[in-house]
């Protein structure tokens, strides 16, 4: 294209984005004064908090949600777009299982290359865009309900860290990286397609933005949390899903940093290779890094479903949670104990039997809690008098035992001899996705029934379609789980895409654990179809946000 | 309103999914776009092209400005680049009629032709498909960009230097590089030369 083209091209997209982002602002000013107005004349001082204590139409799913900054809305945000991406990741992912069907590559003989794209497209946006925004939108769109939040302020800082974490997420999808989620740095350096992508300095722009956008809203939720929250309500009282998010912010807080410096120091290197090739550093450096991060964000990823758990729980059961301080210990626990086991990932690194034995050992540690938590959940269940089976009851209880299979099989692997074993092996993999698939995809969707009607505006969700999602979600999910953990042990590789044929049984039964995960979500999305197009039928009330009140009512379950 | 919403979010779900599959899908999985020689190629002959490396454009000073270049099948082609201003500049090809970074095999780099005008660096390269390819500069694509026509049969033989080949857009009339962004370099430059000139 010549350079007149050029600019003529350049200057007529230009002007078609500024017209949209004039329209958007067009919808943006009217919708505001409306609600200002309202807002003014019930003397609210900001409108976010009207909209919270008077109007339900903001915690339904519309195109409003995108431009009023109140809590409900940025959670509205955040859940929609992690969906979205829930399902571009999970194409990724059944793809990529399918291309393993034979030991030699077919789907992508010859281009072998796209195996690494999917996988590591599935891991990064699986995690920082699916695990973490759900979280982060479940939390916007619950804790003003749970903390009877004084008032909603810096809704315009959240909508911000929305922006900065969607662009992010959009541009480690356009940067079609195959770096690994890790992004170690000799081949996070090599911009060629057979080394991390031509484009990966953009996919370390874009990890830069999420932690950026997260970092944003991390500190708004626990500014909410500690100063915002009503004075009726003392820490001793607060609800178990609000604690929960207070430490896995914590957590991130004291966490982040290691990886947004370390990817500031892996894109100098890019430039000038000095901090992580250089002659005088070692890749192992960024790796110990990463992983101070790494390791933080798995928990992440699952401590606030954790807290989702013990509100969904009572909902069905109609007593009260086991023990509400000891599962505010269990989930304490986990916060110090998240910065001191990172180094397990890197046993076979080399780092001296000392730091193993003693990554080993703390690894050991986080036992602890989770059996604290686990019991917690079982006495809440063995205490109760009748337990209403729902489908959100079911994904809980499927996800607790999703999470004991998992949390098991990576505890035996965190011990220095066995990691021997099972290190870089499926077994790793399957154990994860017994986890996430159990508690961080599990409780999602759960959270996600339980708030239905208030999300679609009076709509009550097909069974029948919801028992398929939950049937074939926890089916596929253990069955392909289970694949990758016994292959694994036997010594079958990941992230390669090809393997040994005497792995081919092993494969075969994960591959048709993911085609039933993925026909799963598709029940999901045929659910959305039916009962949004549907009259509404309830009031758009739910039962998850009523945390101070056990029992079930009417709306949602 | 929310059954609208509803049916606009699968749509875009469904939609953006299929499309991210097809994005990745089309990513590239060649080193070099595929043009590094592979070996044992058949070798009819040897050519030379010397082509000097200028910020106006490939050949600026030494006749018809950024020349096609008709280069014969299973030729070792000895390229011959020679530094004329004091930029850097690489000679990178790719497979097409326009240049796309994605897939090109840059033959001579930044660090092999220095930044002293006169200076000389040498690649050799064997075009083994026929097909027009896009040689270009990757400091500046706007003005040091043209085509190699790369054909079957050897009948010709032509050379860079013949006068039949241009590139369509006349170049004279539209300088964004020499007129707006370079006019200091162009001055060191030109100064430059009249002082080689005077030593000569």
């Amino acid at each position: 294209m010549s350079s007149t083209g050029l600019l003529i091209t350049a200057s007529i997209v230009l002007s078609f984005f500024f017209i949209f982002l004039f329209l958007l602002y067009y919808k943006y000013l009217s919708v505001k004064t409306e609600v200002d107005v309202a807002a003014n004349n019930e003397n609210y001082y900001d409108y976010s908090s009207y909209l919270i204590d008077k109007k339900k139409t903001s915690s339904a799913i519309s195109l409003n949600s995108f431009i009023m900054n109140d809590s409900k809305s940025i959670g509205i945000r955040f859940l929609i777009t992690s969906i979205v991406f829930f399902f571009i990741a999970g194409t990724f992912g059944v793809i990529m299982r399918v291309s393993l069907f034979y030991p030699h590559p077919t789907l992508f003989a010859g281009k072998e290359v796209l195996y690494d794209i999917l996988t590591t497209e599935h891991a990064i946006l699986m995690i920082y865009m699916w695990a973490i925004g759900s979280a982060l939108g479940l939390a916007y769109y619950l804790l003003p309900r749970f903390l009877k939040l004084k008032s909603d302020k810096f809704g315009n800082f959240s909508s911000w860290s929305y922006w900065i974490w969607l662009l992010g997420g959009i541009f480690i999808l356009l940067s079609r990286t195959s770096t690994r989620w890790y992004y170690y740095p000799p081949l996070a350096l090599e911009l060629t397609p057979y080394g991390a992508g031509s484009m990966n300095w953009l996919a370390v722009i874009g990890i830069e933005m999420i932690m950026i956008g997260v970092t944003i809203s991390a500190i708004v939720l626990v500014r909410n949390i500690i100063y915002e929250r009503s004075d009726s309500i003392p820490l001793s009282k607060m609800p178990l899903f609000a604690w929960s998010v207070l430490f896995t912010l914590i957590m991130f807080l004291a966490s982040a940093p290691f990886l947004m410096t370390a990817m500031i120091m892996l894109f100098y290197d890019f430039v000038n290779p000095v901090f992580f090739t250089g002659s005088s550093s070692s890749p192992l450096f960024f790796a110990e890094l990463f992983w101070t991060w790494g390791h933080p964000i798995v928990y992440i990823a699952i401590l606030p479903q954790f807290g989702l758990i013990y509100e969904i729980l009572p909902k069905f059961t109609g007593n009260k949670v086991y023990s509400y301080t000891s599962g505010v210990i269990a989930l304490g626990l986990l916060l110090p104990l998240s910065e001191l086991v990172w180094g397990h990932h890197l046993m076979e690194s080399g780092f001296g039997i000392e730091w193993g034995l003693f990554f080993s050992t703390a690894s050991l540690f986080v036992v602890i809690p989770s059996a604290i938590t686990v019991f917690n959940y079982i006495g809440t269940m063995w205490t109760a008098t009748k337990i209403r089976i729902t489908i959100p009851m079911l994904f809980v209880i499927n996800g607790i035992m999703d999470f004991v299979i998992g949390g098991i099989t990576g505890v035996i692997t965190a011990v220095l001899p066995l990691n021997e074993q099972t290190h870089g092996t499926y077994w790793v993999t399957g154990h994860f996705h017994f986890v996430f698939m159990g508690i961080t995809v599990g409780i999602a969707f759960a959270s996600i029934y339980m708030l239905w009607p208030s999300l679609t505006g009076g709509r009550v969700y097909n069974r029948r379609l919801a028992g398929w999602h939950f049937a074939l979600t926890a089916v596929g999910s253990m069955i392909m789980s289970m694949g990758w953990t016994v292959g694994g042990f036997l010594g079958m590789p990941r992230y390669v895409s090809g393997y040994f044929a005497r792995y081919q049984i092993y494969q075969d039964v994960a591959i048709i654990g993911g085609v039933i995960i993925g026909i799963g979500q598709l029940f999901f999305l045929a659910n959305l179809l039916l009962s949004m197009s549907a009259a509404p039928q309830t009031e758009t009330s739910n039962a998850l946000e009523d945390a101070y009140k056990n029992l079930s009512m009417a709306g949602g379950e | 309103m929310a059954g609208k919403a509803g049916i606009v979010l699968v749509v875009t779900i469904l939609l953006l999914s299929g499309f991210s599959l097809l994005y990745v899908f089309n990513a590239p999985t060649q080193t070099a776009g595929g043009l590094t020689d592979p070996s044992n190629l058949p070798v009819k002959g040897t050519m030379n092209i010397t082509i000097y490396a200028d910020s106006g454009g490939w050949n600026y000073s030494h006749g018809p400005i950024n020349p096609t270049l008709y280069i014969p099948l299973d030729y070792i082609v000895t390229f011959t680049v020679i530094e004329e201003d004091n930029l850097p500049h690489t000679l990178t090809i790719n497979k097409g009629a326009k240049e796309n970074s994605g897939a090109s095999l840059t033959l001579v780099s930044s660090g092999q032709l220095t930044q002293v005008p006169g200076h000389v660096a040498k690649a050799t390269y064997e075009f083994f498909t026929t097909g027009v390819y896009t040689y270009w500069c990757t400091f500046h694509p706007a003005t040091m960009v043209a085509q190699i026509q790369v054909n079957a049969t050897a009948s010709n033989g032509t050379t860079a230097n013949s006068s039949a080949v241009n590139s369509a857009v006349p170049f004279h009339s539209f300088q964004p590089y020499s007129n707006f962004v370079e006019p200091v370099s162009m001055m060191i430059m030109k100064t430059m030369k009249t002082a080689a000139v005077m030593v000569h």
